[in-house]
């Protein structure tokens, strides 16, 4: 009996630990949401404000001044169009890798992995003088391209994982029936894929959703998406902080909900399909 | 039987064959394009381009901003990586010993790795500033105008963004292992740390580096986070190999050296991830 009591002991004391280590890695967001609802005196307070009034002074301003709700919608354009755009070339090339005896197949998978592993940063200027040559500077277009070459190798190996789990035996069932190579992979495997479809489509909406660079760079003005606007709260004056936070979670809070949605896909999507999780 | 073969192929290479073209264009293209440039003199506020050989190469390497931004990324990665392992692991070992899973707290703590950069930057600069920030100590700890605390805050940033994904693979590679070698151990009377130290850790080579250069690999492409941070600064004591290559592209408009900056980070990325990566890949199929 003691020694049960002794386990039980353990067992509460291991979670409370873990449980306090995963708030801890929470409070750093909580305290920003918190901040964006302060008001400029407790904000700026050298005593961090515990217990306060929410005001929405800083959500009224950014929206008045900033327009944010316009970033918000082409935020939102360039990542759904990102998204549909990935998946459509992405998924016939998965399940072609996936299904086909392809030349050099493990070499072009390593590939395609060493391709997302260079840093964005390396072909930026090329691609900055690529948009001024041919005319799509400056448009939501462009940073929908370039997101959608961006992602699709994460797109592919991470639909591959996916459907190498759909066994060969559908395929076959269906091309007994007589189906093509394409009606068996749109009728027989794409049904079964939809779980992996879901999947990348939440990830790769939120890479291009959270990404910055190609956007500070490729577009200026009334085509800037989120993350860019970010910058008019840091002027050279100084920062203002309010402003600055409730942008901070307009950006971050339609992330932050998909993300708890894909918890059970993370190992996998995070690896690019290396470990299952 | 060769036929059959071929007419496979063919029929992958049509399924394949768009992604591909496109991955080609838009990502291979600009890095011919950057070899090209890093061998001439371009910039974007001059309209004469001659070629100089490996001159904009010998003048990167030879200026002193290029090398100390080397050895700032290179400190910032074997911490930033170091630090990560070793407190992902703890904590991932620590998950393993619950007689539960508990998926919610599992998720909640992913949920810095998915959180936009930016935001990540601004956080952070919240909770560091001088003046009001939470862990400034009052106005006693003046992290990001000291050059040094300027390079532990954005380790500590990536450190709080990061732990989560390397704690997140390494717990699926405890999760994964076979449960009679740690049993046998403990009958033979071995030791918890005798059996984590030679029983589990080789049992989890291959994930240990797939988590490792992974992490690695995004950590050489840090870029936004420290952007809104610290800028580089102060005194360029954080200015990343991507801040630095930022600044040579778009702001001095010296097309040739960013793109022979580019070139050499390039390299070193596809070297890396050659030596370690590809026989662990391997390994996996």
């Amino acid at each position: 009996m003691p020694n049960r009591l002794h386990v039980a002991a353990g067992e509460i004391i291991r979670v409370a630990a873990n449980g306090g280590i995963v708030a801890l890695f929470l409070f750093p967001l909580l305290w920003m949401i918190a901040g964006a609802f302060k008001s400029e005196g407790d904000l700026l307070s050298p005593d961090p404000v515990w217990f306060f009034a929410p005001v929405l002074d800083h959500w009224r301003f950014i929206f008045e001044n900033w327009a944010v709700e316009h970033h918000l919608v082409n935020s939102a354009i360039i990542s759904a169009a990102t998204t549909v755009a990935t998946l459509a070339l992405g998924f016939p090339a998965a399940y072609g890798l996936s299904r086909f005896p392809l030349w050099r197949k493990d070499a072009i998978l390593f590939d395609i992995l060493s391709l997302k592993m260079i840093p964005p940063i390396a072909s930026a200027v090329p691609l900055f003088i690529l948009a001024r040559q041919t005319g799509l500077y400056n448009t939501l277009l462009v940073l929908i391209l370039l997101n959608t070459a961006f992602q699709l190798p994460f797109a592919l190996l991470v639909l591959k994982s996916f459907i190498d789990e759909i066994p060969r035996e559908i395929d076959e069932a269906a091309r007994i029936d007589g189906c093509g190579p394409l009606a068996v992979m749109w009728h027989a495997v794409l049904p079964l894929a939809v779980p992996g479809l879901v999947c990348c489509a939440l990830f790769v909406f939120i890479f291009t959703w959270n990404e910055f660079l190609l956007a500070n760079v490729m577009v200026g003005g009334e085509q800037r998406p989120l993350p860019p606007i970010v910058g008019l709260a840091l002027t050279h004056r100084g920062i203002l902080w309010g402003p600055a936070l409730a942008l901070g979670v307009v950006v971050i809070a339609p992330v932050l909900a998909l993300s708890l949605m894909l918890s059970r896909y993370m190992a996998r999507g995070l690896t690019f399909g290396a470990v299952k999780g | 039987m060769i036929l059959a073969r071929a007419r496979g192929n063919l029929t992958g290479a049509i399924f394949v064959g768009p992604a591909f073209c496109y991955i080609l264009l838009v990502v291979i293209y600009p890095l011919f394009y950057s070899l090209w440039a890093s061998f001439t003199n371009m910039r974007l506020t001059s309209p004469l381009t001659s070629f100089v050989g490996l001159d904009t190469y010998a003048q990167a390497l030879g200026s002193e901003i290029f090398q100390d931004s080397l050895v700032v990324t290179a400190l910032f990665l074997a911490s930033v990586v170091l630090l990560e392992f070793i407190l992902g692991f703890a904590l991932a070992y620590s998950f393993s010993r619950m007689a539960k899973t508990h998926p919610a707290m599992r998720a909640l703590l992913l949920l810095p790795v998915m959180a936009t950069p930016v935001s990540v930057g601004l956080i952070w600069k919240l909770m560091l500033n001088s003046d009001f920030g939470i862990l400034a100590g009052g106005g006693v700890i003046l992290w990001l105008s000291d050059p040094q605390l300027a390079v532990l805050s954005i380790v500590i940033m990536d450190v709080w963004q990061w732990t989560p994904f390397m704690f997140l693979i390494l717990l699926a590679g405890l999760e994964g292992l076979p449960k009679e070698p740690v049993e046998s151990a403990q009958v033979d009377g071995a030791s918890r740390w005798q059996i984590l130290l030679h029983v589990t850790l080789p049992m989890m080579r291959r994930i240990i580096v797939i988590a490792v250069v992974f992490r690695l690999m995004f950590a050489i492409a840090t870029f936004d986070s420290v952007y809104v941070l610290t800028k580089g600064g102060p005194a360029r004591a954080t200015d990343l190999i991507t801040l630095f290559i930022q600044r040579e592209g778009f702001v001095n408009l010296n097309i040739a050296s960013a793109s022979a900056i580019s070139f050499l980070v390039l390299i070193a990325v596809l070297v890396v991830t050659t030596l370690l990566f590809k026989r662990d890949l391997a390994d996996a199929k």
